[in-house]
């Protein structure tokens, strides 16, 4: 048995595991453009604000693929497969015969089209190759301007202000974190960073770029503001990567469509993390839900279900916690909702101590949760979602900032408090 | 008028070196002592409630408290000591009566402190528990004036029916404590460690839980002036049933629990409605009079199809020999002798620490009167009332009991440190509280085990006693007054207990 | 896998299971150099969470598939294949805090490092802390089918 990854990050991962978990013998080979052991993409902003050393990012232990049996080609590129054939054309001419495979490239940035944007004016935060050069070539006290105020936008703009970088966040939108936060989150969190020293240009963009003096740009701004530094960020998002796979017959809408056991259209291919195109949990409607948790499940599932088991993937719940200077804020589900006749939303905001709690129920069914300030024990609340179960016997305590178990139905917190 | 507020009893002392913030105390305290200030990050106490029953002393992770008498003491007067001074400030304004509970703590002589126990010599060797048979095994009831036989085929069989026999596998029981005065739990633990042991509960005057059925065959179901959960189902359901006259705590009067005690699953057990007050009337109502007491003595018996032995408890009052001859006529199959050191959940002070005699004496008397009297083997003789150790439990077989009644023991083996304030309902130890945030503090997995092993090293205990006396079966001990003798009593007391003096010839 | 159960039934809400816990994860293994020396206080990884009268201790059950590992940005969080502990590495977590919101049982926590902390079933003790030092027996160390 051969079992072939293309991509090597954490679906990749998640799946060695767990083919291992049930197979012993197969022969795993994984095809990684980038030179690096697996890493969690997340990471890159740590390292860049020396919060984690070179030694602290490899998500596995050095030994993993020996351990594993895994034969990995560092910066090797998958350019093309062949699914009747079952094989894998490599960028350096080689050619693989699968018997499994796993297609988990991830995703990746989006670039605009801007005016006056060179390979020199920007650089896209998104691998460890793109810290590494952003490390050679910003140093505290220049400019730097990040485009896109969502999560990656936000991280990069917290690693390069602790470097001591000055830094300008644009956001075309007019409130940041837009996908995961409603107005008063984006409020919150937009005044604090603010507080902490990043400016901030919302409802704008950039329209074109000039070079300046001593190696600086020129950026200009929709609302005409022109701001000189020494790079762009570009943090727009990112789209599921499967340019190799385009001449294919594999079903891609905007991920590759994966089933509920990560299965593809094809036979013997399976479809894992940024790349796939999963069924949402909630609305059941299929989505690209580029988030961690997502990859390594998927992954985790596609690698025992290449091994014959059947693992299923209960679906797609969004959910985030992220950190920017020292503001915890946490995320889950359809958190951006306001009340309306569909919708129920309990909201709870202190502007002083700078906490903000949030519920959106439908027919009394936790849908989305938003926290800020204080996120202790936000599990609870995600397997609310998970397993939607009726609140309406404590829904008065749903806000309580020491939320528990007990606050559950007897039977139910019986049953879990037994697992 | 804050200049007659009475000082605080007690002294919280806190090694602040090793408090550690943990505020166990703070959730422990039943009275409310130990408070937790966020601001100073501190534990601090407020001592006028502290009633030393040291929960917080125990669950402490790292001894950082002790609970000592408060050292500003009223004047020093062996008259009128603090206790007095501080019941008549608290009377001067509230008027009521002083309760209090457990039993009598006062330093009044206690006469099994005053015996001894014999041991073999060389002439008649001691046994060795541990290699030879010994046995503690007692059968309870009224035994027959002679045991007439008739022979079958060669065959031996008794020509009349004995009076029920209830077998216990050592001769202490476990008195009457009723639910509502304690919990469930406490309740659920006597059962299972009587259960354990062979030996018998009592249900006290609450009823029995229908949860608690499954230990019937341990059970002595009580019928007092209350008649609290009385009903065909719950006198069959015990092995002996027991009609309280007296509690050694408060002889002649009855008893009172709070309506706020009177739970849904209380109300249920006493069948009484929910909250309201649960007075026992300190007679019964339908007994004036020996005969009476015949009369429900044979309707329970008549009820249960004389199939279980009727207790009748009394408290040791001065007139006790006459009283319990008169019980033994009445019918009783067994006496149960209630002395004054006898605990209780709530009882007025005055009467619990001044009313009724001690139990060694008690006991003595009746065995004798009924010996006399040639009845004494109509009923069986339960000794009550302070019982501390295995030794006490042996004097009191040798002056004549066929058995004790523990209660208060078992319930410092669950944890009760005698703080005597049963009454509040407060209890931190959850034995003596209806708050279910309390009564689960008894685990009953652990706290039977706690009894049971109390009441088995008791019982070995005994075993090593009677084997250095050369004795093997408790039976030859029973009111074998010849294996005690007294130390610093006078003529009058000798002879009322009927042992003679340390060192006189046998 | 033997995991820690805890029975409301019996839990008292005295919370020396938190205690404990910290004590067996200090250095000196000693409560009061763990409180007083270490600085240690509020790194309990059980809760004892408390709606008068119930109480209850809680804390990690070691999922067979851990929502917390899949969560993991870094790679600290882990289930050990031997023994299926599921533990935090504490020198690699950067503190994102994913996992708090990963687990159904809000049995991970943000420590006072900003890092997660989490049970980890004692590893090297022969039977979690909390269970040998609940004073009522309410918490115990079975297996699943022992309960």
């Amino acid at each position: 048995m051969h079992y072939v990854i293309i991509g090597n990050s954490i679906a990749a991962t998640a799946a060695i595991e767990g083919i291992r978990s049930q197979d012993r013998q197969g022969k795993i080979t994984v095809i990684s453009e980038e030179k690096d052991h697996v890493y969690g993409r997340p990471l890159i902003s740590y390292w860049l604000e020396k919060k984690v050393s070179e030694q602290q990012m490899p998500y596995r232990d050095p030994e993993f693929y020996q351990e594993q049996n895994v034969e990995v080609l560092l910066g090797v590129k998958a350019t093309s497969v062949s699914f009747d054939k079952k094989t894998v054309k490599l960028s350096n001419k080689k050619e693989l015969t699968y018997d499994k495979l796993l297609i988990s490239t991830g995703g990746k940035p989006i670039v605009p089209p801007i005016p006056g944007l060179t390979a020199k004016n920007h650089s896209c935060f998104y691998n460890y190759e793109d810290v590494r050069q952003l490390n050679q070539t910003v140093q505290p006290g220049q400019h730097v301007l990040v485009l896109g105020g969502g999560l990656t936008g936000l991280k990069a703009a917290e690693s390069l202000h602790r470097l001591g970088v000055k830094v300008s966040l644009i956001e075309l939108a007019d409130r940041l974190l837009g996908t995961i936060m409603d107005h008063d989150g984006s409020e919150m969190v937009a005044s604090f960073i603010k507080s902490q020293g990043v400016d901030l240009y919302l409802g704008n963009t950039i329209t074109q770029i000039n070079s300046a003096k001593n190696g600086l740009s020129q950026f200009i701004l929709k609302d005409g503001t022109t701001l000189e530094a020494k790079l762009l960020i570009m943090a727009i998002g990112v789209t599921p990567r499967t340019d190799f796979l385009k001449d294919s017959n594999l079903t891609i809408n905007r991920g590759i469509l994966a089933s509920a056991t990560q299965a593809t259209n094809f036979p013997d291919v399976y479809v894992a993390g940024d790349v796939a195109e999963v069924p949402d949990l909630l609305t059941g409607k299929t989505v690209v839900a580029p988030i961690l948790p997502n990859a390594f499940t998927q992954g985790r599932i596609a690698g025992i279900n290449m091994t014959g088991g059947t693992a299923s993937f209960e679906g797609s719940l969004a959910y985030n916690a992220i950190g920017f200077l020292g503001m915890h804020t946490v995320s889950m589900g359809q958190s951006t909702l306001e009340t309306s006749n569909e919708y129920e939303v309990l909201k709870q905001l202190d502007q002083t101590k700078q906490t903000y709690r949030k519920i959106v129920l439908q027919n009394n069914r936790l849908i989305g949760a938003l926290f800020i300030g204080e996120i202790g024990r936000a599990g609870l609340y995600q397997d609310l979602i998970r397993n939607q179960v009726d609140v309406s016997s404590f829904k008065d305590q749903l806000l309580a900032n020491d939320f528990k178990l007990l606050n559950l139905p007897s039977t139910v917190y019986q049953s879990k408090l037994a697992e | 008028m804050k200049h007659q507020a009475l000082p605080p009893e007690f002294s919280v002392i806190r090694n602040e070196d090793k408090c550690i913030q943990c505020q166990a105390c703070v959730r422990q305290c039943g009275f409310d002592v130990h408070q937790y200030d966020a601001v100073k990050d501190k534990v601090c106490a407020n001592e006028e409630k502290c009633v030393n029953c040291q929960r917080c002393v125990m669950i402490c992770p790292t001894n950082a408290l002790a609970i000592t008498t408060n050292p500003n003491q009223y004047r020093t007067n062996s008259h009128w000591n603090a206790v007095h001074l501080q019941n008549i400030s608290r009377q001067a304004a509230t008027g009521g009566v002083i309760l209090t509970g457990m039993g009598n703590d006062k330093p009044m002589p206690s006469y099994f402190d005053r015996i001894l126990i014999n041991a073999s010599q060389v002439s008649n060797p001691s046994i060795d528990p541990l290699r030879e048979p010994m046995e503690l095994r007692t059968y309870l009831g009224a035994k027959p004036d002679q045991l007439k036989v008739s022979s079958e085929n060669g065959e031996i069989k008794l020509a009349e029916p004995l009076s029920p026999q209830v077998r216990i596998e050592t001769p202490i029981l476990f008195s009457a404590i009723s639910y509502g005065a304690i919990s469930f739990e406490v309740c659920e633990t006597l059962a299972r460690a009587a259960t354990n042991l062979g030996t018998l509960y009592n249900t006290g005057e609450g009823g029995l839980h229908r949860d608690l059925y499954q230990y019937k065959e341990n059970t002595i179901v009580q019928v007092a002036s209350g008649r609290y959960g009385v009903n065909h189902e719950y006198l069959n359901a015990g092995r002996i049933v027991e009609i309280k006259i007296g509690q050694g705590a408060k002889p002649g009067i009855g008893g009172h629990l709070p309506g706020e005690k009177i739970t849904k699953s209380i109300s249920e057990t006493r069948m009484i409605p929910e909250g309201t007050d649960a007075i026992s009337p300190a007679p019964h109502h339908d007994i004036y009079s020996i005969e009476d007491l015949r009369q429900l003595i044979y309707n329970l018996k008549e009820a249960t199809r004389y199939q279980k032995p009727v207790s009748v408890k009394i408290s040791a009052v001065h007139n006790i020999a006459a009283i319990a001859s008169g019980v033994a006529r009445a019918g009783a199959d067994i006496i149960a002798i209630d002395g004054f050191r006898g605990g209780t959940g709530a009882a007025p002070m005055a009467i619990r620490d001044h009313v009724g005699i001690p139990i060694e004496l008690a006991l003595a008397v009746v065995d004798q009167r009924l010996r006399d009297e040639k009845i004494r083997n109509r009923v069986s003789l339960i000794a009550a009332g302070g019982f501390r150790s295995s030794a006490d439990v042996i004097k009191a077989i040798a002056l004549g009991a066929d058995a004790v009644y523990v209660a208060t023991a078992p319930l410092i083996a669950i944890g009760c440190r005698l703080c005597q304030k049963c009454y509040t309902g407060k209890c931190s130890w959850g034995i003596c509280t209806q708050d279910p945030y309390k009564t689960k503090r008894v685990n009953p997995d652990l706290a039977a085990e706690r009894v049971h092993n109390l009441i088995h090293g008791w019982s070995h205990e005994i075993k090593e006693m009677m084997g250095g006396m050369g004795i093997n079966s408790i039976e030859s001990l029973r009111g074998n007054r010849s294996h005690l003798q007294g130390v610093g009593m006078s003529e009058k007391e000798l002879k009322m207990l009927g042992i003679k003096h340390a060192g006189e010839a046998i | 896998m033997k995991k820690v159960y805890t029975n409301p039934k019996h839990c008292v809400n005295c919370h020396l299971c938190k205690v404990y816990c910290v004590a067996a994860h200090s250095s000196s293994k000693d409560v009061l150099k763990a409180y007083k020396e270490e600085g240690l206080k509020d790194t309990a990884r059980i809760i004892v969470e408390e709606t008068k009268p119930i109480s209850c201790a809680v804390q990690c059950r070691h999922c067979d598939e851990p929502k917390c590992v899949a969560s993991c940005i870094s790679g600290a969080m882990r289930k050990d294949p031997t023994t299926g502990i599921v533990y935090c590495d504490t020198s690699r977590c950067v503190g994102c805090l994913t996992c708090v919101v990963a687990c159904s049982h809000g049995a991970v926590q943000p420590g006072p490092d900003g890092k997660a902390l989490k049970c980890d079933l004692c590893r090297n003790l022969s039977e979690p802390a909390c269970v040998a030092n609940c004073p009522n027996g309410a918490i115990a160390f079975l297996e699943k089918e022992e309960k």
